[in-house]
């Protein structure tokens, strides 16, 4: 499998640390490069360039922590802070400008009305993806 | 606004703003665009036609005709405006780049009225299409106007929770708002159209010279939602390329299927039948006029000889003849809250750009913590609207005085839209234009757009008439005015007066040494 880009989606959920852990792992042996995106979603009463303070220290935080997990894995990645109207398509759209082999999302084990829940913007991206994506469901407990 | 700068490991106290706008990709290309554009402007025929028809009567087409040119020459000034600065603001935006904040701070704040407006407008005009189904929210004013400030009420509400709005739904209402309204012209012009009947009831119920004026004027609100393409130009693909193309567009569908609208409702109806029985829902009657014009024995039997061709083609036209007041009820309906919905969603983002801007208070532009709203705004401005809506219990003439106080507003905005490109043509020839208007005049060696100085000179009759001869929105529309510009005008030296005390004040190591 030729890896020499992977995307990290967050979403400031605790599943955001295994999925950027998995992410430096697994681009350790191919020197791959590892980018770190968090989407800010701005609602449509707002413009796209809204500066939404909260949201945005909210990313900068995750953004900040995922820099830290990299170092300890001895990986340089490259963050980034996007604002867009949806996140999937963002995402979605980001992996294919920068060309990505590999999108690894974390995803938080969680049921709804019984069922367990990949949310909307997973599904999104499994369908519309050019390029593999890899999930990593956070433990049960 | 894109950062180059790559962290080292280990370097965490330095952080640049890592900032990037996104483009959305999937939904915003020409056909988004011009959904939204068309879904804005397309709507507006539901109430223009009413509200010319009261005062132009016979001239009607006439008015929307020549009000349609006017609005071929706002749409190319936009073209040019929103590829130069693809960005939230419309015409504020246009006036901050060539003039200054107090230009840009006038078109904003008369933008504002303009949606307010056509909110207020869009929800008062759905009870009478409802009527269909339910006589009561047309015959009484009471009841339709509480449905509309309730609409208006709903509205508010779900701008300020930010339920998420799928773009496939305003599509779709663009799409079957455009088909309606083109079926209703092809049925039109098959079953009804007759140029005798036209030009009598053009010329027997030609208007005075006044209310000639003052229907052109009006026609103005015919063409409201020019600004929601340049609203959504910087979160457009290719902005340059597709925003002036989407203007065309639309501007070129509106004006043809207006104009087919305009004619086949003269010509199934009297200009005094459209003035008062059908003032508040004209292509209600429309259709109710067309349904009465099908008569499908006679038509299938004139059309074909065979049997069964008739017998099936009666049953098309049975079914068209049944269906087609219901589907424009329903549709006309649907339509106009969405437009009213863009009314908000416009009225928030030119907020948050002026409020961005400092040309109004941050509050006004607050984004609210959970929702990421900009909640003050959206229920400010909707209760305005509600407030307008009041005089619609008991003023029968509120119809006209919210179409007028939309033109009013409009004719402002507009007239510094076109100024603010001349501006920008004599002050800053070398910026690059991705769309340039084509015809030009050369004057003191600048090239100046022909059609932004013919707009502007249409956009200031219409301001003059609407300011000598509408009472209504004279006063509310200068007040509105006034009002806006005490707020900026005290908020400003506030802002100064506080700059002012800062700057005395020692705020750094270097400074305090001193």
């Amino acid at each position: 499998m030729k890896l020499e880009r992977i995307l990290v989606a967050t979403n400031g959920k605790d599943a955001d640390v295994e999925a950027v852990k998995l992410a430096c792992d697994l681009a350790k042996k191919p020197k791959a490069k590892v980018h770190v995106v968090y989407v800010i979603e701005v609602k449509r009463s707002l413009p796209l360039d809204a500066v939404i303070e909260p949201e945005i220290e909210k990313a900068e935080k995750v953004l900040t922590r995922a820099e830290e997990i990299a170092a300890d894995r001895d990986c340089e990645v490259e963050t980034d802070l996007i604002q867009a109207r949806e996140v999937g398509p963002a995402i979605v759209d980001e992996a294919m400008e920068r060309g990505v082999d590999l999108i690894v999302m974390g995803l938080t084990y969680k049921k709804r009305f019984g069922s367990f829940d990949l949310g909307r913007v997973i599904p999104y991206v499994l369908e519309a993806a050019p390029c593999r994506v890899m999930l990593c469901r956070e433990p049960m407990s | 606004m894109r950062n180059n700068w790559h962290p080292k490991l280990g370097d965490r106290f330095v952080r640049r703003p890592r900032l990037r706008i996104f483009h959305l990709r999937r939904s915003l290309g020409i056909p988004a665009l011009y959904a939204a554009g068309y879904g804005d402007v397309g709507s507006s025929i539901y109430y223009a036609l009413g509200i010319v028809a009261v005062v132009a009567l016979g001239a009607t087409p006439v008015a929307l005709a020549i009000a349609g040119i006017a609005f071929v020459f706002v749409a190319l000034t936009y073209a040019e405006g929103s590829a130069m600065f693809p960005e939230a603001g419309g015409s504020a935006s246009f006036a901050h780049h060539a003039f200054n904040d107090l230009v840009s701070f006038i078109s904003g704040w008369a933008l504002i009225l303009t949606y307010i407006a056509t909110i207020a407008i869009s929800a008062y005009t759905i009870p009478p299409y409802l009527g269909h189904f339910w006589p009561i929210l047309k015959e009484s004013p009471m009841a339709g106007t509480t449905l509309s400030m309730g609409i208006v009420l709903f509205l508010m509400l779900i701008n300020v929770i930010g339920i998420r709005q799928s773009s496939i739904i305003n599509v779709s209402a663009a799409v079957i708002d455009l088909s309606v309204q083109i079926l209703i012209v092809v049925l039109g012009a098959l079953l009804v159209f007759n140029l005798s009947t036209l030009q009598t009831h053009i010329v027997l119920y030609w208007p005075s010279w006044e209310n000639l004026f003052i229907g052109i004027a009006l026609a103005a609100v015919a063409y409201t939602g020019v600004e929601t393409i340049s609203q959504m130009a910087e979160e457009t693909r290719q902005p340059t390329r597709r925003v002036p193309f989407a203007h065309i567009m639309t501007a070129v569908t509106v004006l043809v299927i207006f104009a087919g609208i305009a004619t086949v409702g003269l010509s199934t109806m009297s200009p005094t039948e459209l003035a008062t029985e059908w003032a508040h829902d004209p292509v209600a009657g429309i259709a109710h006029n067309l349904s009465g014009a099908i008569a499908p024995h006679e038509m299938a039997a004139r059309w074909f000889s065979a049997v069964e061709p008739q017998i099936i083609f009666t049953w098309i036209l049975t079914t068209v003849r049944e269906l087609l007041p219901v589907l424009v009820g329903l549709l006309a309906a649907s339509i106009l809250l969405v437009a009213t919905n863009a009314g908000l969603i416009g009225i928030s983002r030119v907020t948050y750009f002026l409020g961005r801007r400092g040309l109004v208070p941050g509050v006004l532009a607050s984004v609210h913590p959970r929702f990421r709203t900009p909640w003050v705004a959206i229920i400010l401005f909707s209760v305005i609207s509600i407030v307008l809506l009041i005089p619609g219990f008991f003023a029968p003439q509120a119809f006209l005085h919210l179409g007028a106080l939309y033109a009013f507003g409009a004719a402002m905005t507009y007239f510094l839209a076109h100024a603010s490109i001349l501006k920008l043509r004599d002050k800053h020839p070398e910026l690059p234009r991705p769309f340039k208007i084509a015809a030009n005049l050369k004057i003191g060696g600048r090239e100046l757009p022909l059609t932004s100085m013919l707009g502007m000179l249409v956009t200031a009759f219409v301001w003059l008439v609407l300011l000598i001869t509408q009472t209504y929105s004279r006063w509310v529309g200068l007040g509105w005015m006034v009002l806006g510009l005490g707020i900026y005008f005290l908020f400003r030296w506030r802002k100064k007066a506080y700059s002012n005390k800062i700057a005395g004040t020692p705020t750094d190591f270097t400074e305090s040494q001193r």
